[in-house]
């Protein structure tokens, strides 16, 4: 019983599972019931930095100014400013692959946002694409209550 | 107290249309709670089929809430939290605790008279609940699996320092103390004696299955025969709790279907 | 003696309110409560930071990691950002970072941000996470054991242990009462005893749900400074004289052969740390104790650990109310782990509020006394402990 034998190894199967729980907080909140009762796009913007932050925060990074009260409303279009395209498959994933998964800056917003681009073929996407929101049908009460951006 | 004003009585009256349908799906329980004081009575929630029975009396209740008046209808205030009242001993609970879980979101919040509307106006604040599951494989090292491949043949090997002479169990690559390799494996016990248990009354999630064990439950650690140095950490027969005393003679019980887990070993179980 | 490199001082200590209520807030918010209140109390901006260094329990909210989400709370932005986690020990270990970074001359001034939500994860399973996969994850329930209620009422009786631990948990909800960032406070009184714990559910073996720590949503950030820029900007700095890490994962079984030295990492850390600093006499030289006591039988059997003491010295300590805020040796006057545990800044509010108190901004649970050394532990997973001391003079 001496000798440490390599044949003495092996694997077992096992997995991680926890329940938990995310809050939104106020900021949040207001964001996701903006899209999901008025099919709005909300952002914050700072007077002292002169930028608008889609999704909004309670803070500018910048001046650490409070944003809390510095609402707006944004419109529905914007830019695609970079974009990857999802080619595999893990059950994590919102959609089937291949999807498009981009950097949408809406028009007026200084930060872009992520989302997923559907109605054009991954090989026909490019930078600087003209894109507007699709409101989801069925809401989540999450950032899917916009379903996707499609082709403006 | 007049009808316009809050009070325990409107708050058991409006229970029934105050149901929140989602909590209510799906559970069956019935819950009694016992207000104490001039404005206090008893009162029996059944839950059931998706639907909630509200009616005086204690009958027959799986758990039972005392509260004084007073408390009670701060607690449907809002104006004291649940948890630091039962802490402080303000609110007492005797019958099946774990049903107390399910029914944190079984109503919608109390209003008083006049003021029902006003609940729509306060701001809603998102919350996300999901359960992560990652699967995982796990290696054993030659070490360990040596260990866990002696228990597929209901032996219980520990490791020796050759420089001290303690046993480790399950063995480890190097002595803890020593810092030096070890490689000679012994056989111990497998019978033994209890050191101490650890009972577990409060269930939490298993991270490997995501399920919540069953209690009482105990850790235990026991002192195999043979071996020299340290205790093996396992559990003991849960039948067993109400006998379990330090040095009582233990033996495991080996499961029937045996694949090379520390589950090849059920349990211990005291030995008459 | 140990000597360092340069001088370092805590000039501003910012905690959130602690509590389980917290959903109006996301993480980077909460943080954010915390670094403005640090920021004002020492007469800084987030301009003046030159590095933040992050901690909290990996995944506890299941989110991986978080600093780079919290860098919107932090004013992290284009700093230098270090996140370092060390189970429930995380938070004396940042602050044991942060003052290494400022000693080192590297920085002049480092923030340590210490944070918890855990009302957005499952505190035990984590906790039951960190076992063996192949061993110990189905035994173990988080950080709850009989254990040490078992071994006390094996040495002391089980009545006098039982009761000494309770005066022990009423002291620090007295203490927990004048502190108004606390999560919990119940308002006990002594005459309670009999009652709470006829009536606290058990959780484990004699360990009732009176016993133990709270799980709290929290914040705690706290200004490490270096000597210069301490003395321009802090009245009263609380100076850190020295800190010491000491840990042992070696066996996770109880030896009765007495073949291994199982001397508490506690009482280790403060012979050390008592021996390098010349204190003979802690219990007179120590002005305050801000602990790290999970539970009330961990706190009671710790005070004998890291006092140095033998017997039952310990329990006529607490009989006597020793450890009360205007007794001979106060512990744990903001009210401890037990009234408020977001576990990832815990161990920093304890050097935290050891400062505030040297500083003399600790309010209404201000020792009523001079506080010229202060001592704060963290304790985590593996026997883990932090230890650090605090002075009212500059060291030299």
């Amino acid at each position: 019983m001496a000798e440490i034998n390599k044949d003495d190894c092996f694997v077992v199967k096992g997995k991680l599972a926890l329940p938990y729980q995310y809050f939104a907080g106020r900021m949040g909140s207001r964001f996701i019931i903006a899209l999901r009762d008025r099919k709005k796009i909300t952002g914050v913007r700072c007077e002292r930095c002169d930028r608008v932050f889609v999704p909004p925060r309670q803070t500018c990074e910048g001046c650490q100014g409070d944003l809390s009260e510095a609402w707006v409303d944004l419109d529905d279009t914007g830019t695609v400013t970079g974009f990857t395209v999802i080619r595999y498959k893990e059950p994590h994933q919102p959609c089937e692959p291949p999807y498009i998964l981009a950097l949408v800056q809406l028009d007026g917003a200084d930060t872009p946002l992520v989302h997923i681009v559907r109605g054009i073929e991954p090989e026909a996407m490019e930078v600087g694409l003209r894109v507007k929101a699709v409101f989801a049908d069925q809401t989540t009460s999450t950032i899917m209550d916009i379903s996707h951006f499609a082709p403006a | 107290m007049t009808d316009q004003e809050a009070s325990v009585k409107h708050v058991f009256q409006t229970m029934e249309s105050r149901v929140n349908a989602e909590a209510a799906a799906g559970l069956t329980a019935s819950y009694g709670y016992r207000i104490t004081g001039e404005n206090g009575g008893e009162w029996t929630v059944t839950v059931k089929d998706g639907s909630v029975k509200v009616i005086e009396g204690l009958h027959d209740p799986q758990v039972v809430t005392t509260a004084s008046d007073q408390d009670f209808l701060a607690l449907n205030l809002g104006a004291l939290d649940a948890m630091t009242a039962f802490s402080a001993g303000r609110i007492q609970v005797e019958g099946n605790m774990n049903l107390l879980g399910p029914a944190a979101r079984l109503f919608k919040k109390y209003m008083p008279p006049g003021m029902e509307g006003v609940e729509e106006q306060r701001e809603e604040l998102i919350r996300l609940n999901q359960i992560l599951s990652i699967p995982q494989t796990f290696s054993t090292g030659p070490i360990m699996g040596k260990f866990l491949k002696g228990l597929k043949d209901k032996r219980i090997l520990a490791n020796v320092c050759p420089q001290c002479g303690r046993y480790q169990v399950p063995p480890r690559e190097v002595c803890a103390m020593c810092r030096v390799r070890v490689t000679e494996f012994r056989e111990i016990g497998p019978e033994g004696a209890l050191t101490i248990a650890d009972i577990a009354y409060y269930a939490s999630p298993d991270p490997l299955t995501g399920e919540t064990r069953e209690t009482p439950y105990a850790a235990a650690h026991f002192m195999l025969d043979g071996c020299v140095g340290g205790t093996f950490w396992h559990e003991l027969n849960p039948a067993d709790i109400p006998r379990a005393r330090p040095g009582a003679r233990v033996r495991p019980v080996w499961a029937e279907n045996r694949t090379g887990s520390i589950n090849d070993i059920l349990h211990f179980e005291i030995v008459d | 003696m140990k000597k360092k490199n340069r001088n370092v001082a805590i000039i501003g200590v910012g905690q959130s309110r602690f509590s389980s209520h917290r959903e109006d807030v996301n993480q980077p918010e909460l943080i954010h409560e915390a670094v403005t209140e640090a920021l004002e109390m020492a007469g800084l901006t987030v301009d003046d930071l030159d590095c933040i260094v992050h901690g909290n329990m990996e995944l506890f909210e299941m989110v991986h990691q978080p600093d780079l989400w919290h860098s919107l709370g932090m004013g992290a932005y284009g700093k230098e950002v270090l996140r370092i986690t060390t189970g429930g020990t995380t938070g004396a270990t940042i602050a044991a970072a942060a003052d290494n970074l400022v000693a080192s001359g590297l920085h002049d001034v480092v923030v340590a941000v210490g944070f918890e939500k855990l009302q957005e994860g499952h505190t035990t399973g984590g906790i039951t996470n960190m076992n063996d996969p192949l061993w110990g994850r189905n035994l173990q329930t988080g950080a709850l054991t009989g254990m040490q209620a078992e071994i006390m009422g094996l040495e002391f009786g089980p009545e006098r242990a039982r009761n000494a631990v309770m005066h022990y948990r009423i002291i620090m909800d007295k203490h927990a009462m004048l502190n108004d960032k606390a999560h919990r406070r119940l308002g006990l009184e002594f005459d309670q005893i009999e009652a709470l714990t006829k009536n606290s559910p058990v959780l484990m073996g004699e360990m009732r749900m009176i016993d133990m720590c709270s799980q709290s949503d929290g914040a705690c950030a706290v200004i490490f400074a270096s000597e210069a820029v301490a003395k321009k900007h802090c009245a009263q700095p609380a100076w850190i004289k020295d800190h010491i890490t000491v840990h042992r994962e070696e066996t996770f079984s109880i030896d009765t052969s007495g073949m291994t030295t199982q001397e508490m990492t506690h009482r280790y850390a403060a012979r050390k740390l008592y021996e390098r600093n010349g204190i003979k006499d802690p219990r007179r030289e120590i002005d305050v104790f801000e602990m790290y006591d999970p539970s009330n039988w961990w706190g009671t059997d710790w005070l004998r650990e890291f006092l140095l003491l033998e017997g039952d010295e310990h329990l006529r300590m607490i009989e006597k109310h020793e450890i009360a805020i205007d007794g001979s040796f106060p512990v744990n006057p903001s009210g401890g782990v037990i009234a408020s545990n977001p576990i990832g800044a815990t161990a920093l509010v304890r050097v935290g509020e050891a400062a505030l108190q040297v500083m003399g901004k600790a309010g209404a649970h201000q020792v009523p006394r001079p506080v010229n050394t202060a001592l704060a532990s963290g304790f985590g997973g593996t026997l883990w402990t932090v230890l650090f001391l605090l002075t009212r003079e500059v060291p030299h």
